[in-house]
Order: C-alpha cells, then structure tokens, then sequence
C-alpha cells in the first residue's frame, strides 16, 4: 500500500563503507600515530612488504614513499578471494579503470588489478568500484571480499598472502558457498518507550521503600529509579529482538545481532542466508515489518558476506612466526613445570 | 556503477543520523602532542575509574532491590556516591572529556561500556 521503496544514495554509501571499512579479510589493523603532527607509523594499507623484501616497511601516507621511482613490482589492488583459479573471461574494470585479473594458488585466486596512485584518500568512487567488483564477483564465485584499499606489493606478495592462509581462505570459502549476505537495521521510538515504562513504574511503584530526608537518599532514590527504568528498558528490547530474530533465524545460516547501539538504534544486525532462502528471508521481513508500524526499519542486500569473513587473529598481525615463536616457549615452559612435579 | 545490492527504508535520513551517532569511539588517528598528551592519558585513567564506579552503582543498586541495606547503609552508600559522581563530574570538566569519550572499543567485544 504506501511500501515505498527509497534508494538513498547515502544511506547505501553508509551501508557499504559499514562493511569494505573494516570487514572481509583484513590484512592489518589501520592507524595513523602521530606524534606532534608528524605521522610516525603508517600502519596497514602497506600490504605484506616485507614478504617480497625490502622496500621498506613504513611506506607514509602521500608524502613518503621510499624508492617510489626505483620499486621494480607492481603494485596490486586486491578485490577478493575466489574459489576459481583459472582466467576470468569477463572482462570486469576496477579502480583506475584497470581490468581485473585472477592470481590463483592451488584451487584458490586472488582477483586484483593493478595500481599506480600513491595512497591517498579515499573516494566515493573508488568505493563503489570496489563493492562492484567484489559483487560482479559474487555472481559467478564464493567471493571473500577483502577489505577496501588493500594493496600488495607484486604477485609474489598476493601469492605469499594466498600460502600463508590458504587454510584459513579455503575454510571460509567452503562455508560461505552460495552464500550471501543481508543486513537489518531497526530504529524504535526510545522516548516513547521510556515515557511508558516511566508511568507504569509510578504507578505500580510506591513500594520502592527508601525513605525520603537526606539530600544522601533522594540522590539514592533517584538513581534507583534510573536504574529500574533502564533494566525495563533493556528487557524490552531484548522481547523485541527476539521475536524478530526468531522470524529471520528461520531462514539463515549464521547471524551477528547489536542491541541498542544508541538508544534509538535497537537492532543492527546481519544474517547470512542460503541464496536459494533469500526470497523467503525477504518475505520474513516484510511479515515483521507491517504490524510494527511505530518502528522504522532498513533493509539491505544481497552483499557480498563481508560480516562473516572469520580469520584468526593472528593472520592480522604480520609476525606470524614471532608468535609461533612465543607459544613454543610457552610450551616449553609449561613442560617444564610438569618435569619439575615429577 | 551498478549494484546489485540496494538498501531498502522509508526512513534515510534517521539511519543515517543513528549510524553516525554509532561510529567507532576509536579514532581513526591516534594524535599525541605536547598539548594533549596529558589529555589522552587522563581519558585512560578516567575511562577505567568510570567503569569501576558505574560496577559500584549497579551494584548499590542490586542491594537497594533485594532490600538489604539498612537506612543508615543507604545514607553512607548515598554520601559516597554522590560524592564520588561529582567527583568525576570535576575531572571531566577540568580535562575537558565528555562522558562518550570515556570508552574503549575492545575490538570484536564491543565497547567496554
């Protein structure tokens, strides 16, 4: 009847940079520190340099690139991980307008194109070319989508990355098969919630039983009542989310649920759906959202299942034979403790 | 461009306020300088002292409900709290943090508060 259907411009840019910002494979953390207005450590975007060598590790934002004229290896924009490690014939252009090819490694590639800009900014454009890619992509492949921006350094750096995780990259490719990936978002009327609890609390409320007098008990008492409110708040939402949750579980593989990110934000929230359950998945949402009317809802999708990418930690830290190095002393020690007992 | 993914809402203009609102309290720029290295460590030191006295809070609160303070309980526990609230509320306005400031994103656990 009034189902209008807005395509916000913005709202999808949000939606997108929520997900290419942070999500997917991401190779490094990303932060600038700086001290006293120089930025000291670039950290992340730099890809894996030292897998293929020396050129530096600390490669700065625009204005400091090492033997940027003398750097022999190309520098590859890095899309996604593919189940496929063969030619794409399609031709797909990515940022840059650079066409994008497969670098494969046994029975897995990694879809990049090649780069000349220096780091910089980032675009809206360049976002977009990215989440096309990566859903161009999704249409044919199991795509991971790796994080936006992320460069490496030559084939030899995009085949170490593929080597070093390939059992990490395959465990998820096989779990996200036909996969995709759909976001909910529910905004309540929080105030409106509050004023009813707050006059169903007076009302049914008169045995709260701190005496009235010192200034020390009304400010106990007025904490107290604080405290009510909002513990009747948080079990509101958690009824409201279950009940929702419960509609969409029924069609999804995996889910990732934010109670009350701020007050009026009660759900943010993924779900991972078969793509052959995408149709009854939507139909769950409109059966939810129509006797809800007071609640304002966002509904996105199919996205490429960047909320469900799950790596270990360790693959974000670049050491991964230092940390090796540690757990081998701790087991070690640990040995030694058990030698010591007998 | 074409996507095939598309955001569906009657109402854009409130997600993206929420959405905004949301954001990571992590900065995208870690800035240290003479002038606010003090603030960045105050944050710190505040943002746990903070989280200690909301426990403490919650906690009163608990013992309020079950009922098992005596008056003169609730009066010290009231005092102390008080107390400590604006003591708080003293050092934020001197170090010139606000109470969304004081926070840690601990990553894929969530915000500390």
């Amino acid at each position: 009847m009034h189902n209008i259907i807005t395509k916000s411009k913005d709202v999808t840019l949000l939606e997108i940079l929520d997900r290419v910002l942070d999500k997917g494979v991401v190779i490094s953390g990303d932060a600038v520190i700086s001290v006293a207005d120089v930025d000291l450590i670039y950290l992340g975007l730099k890809g894996f340099a030292q897998f293929s060598g020396d050129h530096g590790t600390a490669k700065g934002g625009t204005n400091y690139r090492p033997h940027a004229g003398a750097s022999v290896t190309m520098r590859l924009y890095t899309y996604g991980i593919i189940d496929f490690s063969n030619q794409i014939n399609e031709p797909i252009y990515g940022l840059e307008g650079a066409r994008v090819y497969n670098i494969p490694y046994c029975d897995i590639g990694a879809v990049v194109s090649e780069f000349t800009e220096p780091i910089q900014n980032m675009t809206k454009g360049s976002v977009l070319a990215h989440e096309e890619v990566v859903e161009r992509l999704m249409e044919r492949f199991t795509v991971l989508p790796v994080r936006f921006h992320t460069v490496l350094d030559g084939r030899d750096g995009v085949v170490s990355l593929m080597q070093s995780h390939y059992k990490d990259f395959r465990n998820n490719l096989d779990r996200l098969r036909n996969k995709v990936e759909f976001g909910i978002k529910v905004i309540w009327p929080s105030d409106k919630i509050k004023e009813h609890i707050i006059n169903t609390c007076k009302k049914s409320n008169q045995k709260a039983s701190i005496p009235d007098g010192t200034s020390n008990k009304r400010f106990i008492r007025k904490k107290f009542e604080e405290y009510k409110i909002d513990e009747e708040f948080q079990k509101k939402a958690n009824k409201f989310i279950k009940v929702m949750d419960i509609f969409f579980s029924k069609f999804a593989a995996e889910k990732k649920l934010k109670k009350l990110k701020t007050e009026n934000l009660l759900l943010d929230a993924v779900y991972l759906v078969e793509k052959d359950k995408q149709g009854d998945f939507k139909e769950a949402f409109e059966h939810i959202k129509n006797p809800h009317a007071s609640f304002k809802f966002l509904f996105s999708g199919p996205w490429p299942p960047y909320n469900f990418v799950i790596l270990p930690k360790k693959s974000d830290l670049l050491k991964d034979s230092m940390q090796e190095d540690l757990f081998d002393k701790v087991i070690q020690q640990r040995d030694l403790v058990g030698a010591d007992k007998i | 461009m074409t996507l095939n993914s598309m955001v569906e809402t009657d109402f854009p203009e409130e997600f993206i306020e929420e959405m905004e609102k949301s954001q990571d309290v992590l900065p995208k720029k870690i800035d240290a300088n003479p002038e606010n290295v003090e603030k960045g460590l105050a944050k710190l030191v505040l943002t746990l002292i903070e989280l200690i006295r909301k426990l403490l809070e919650k906690q009163a609160m608990r013992r309020v409900e079950a009922g098992s303070l005596s008056e003169a309980e609730i009066e010290r526990v009231g005092e102390t709290l008080m107390k400590l609230e604006n003591k708080m509320k003293e050092l934020k306005q001197i170090f010139g943090l606000k109470d969304e400031e004081l926070n840690l994103n601990l990553g894929p656990l969530g915000d500390l508060m």
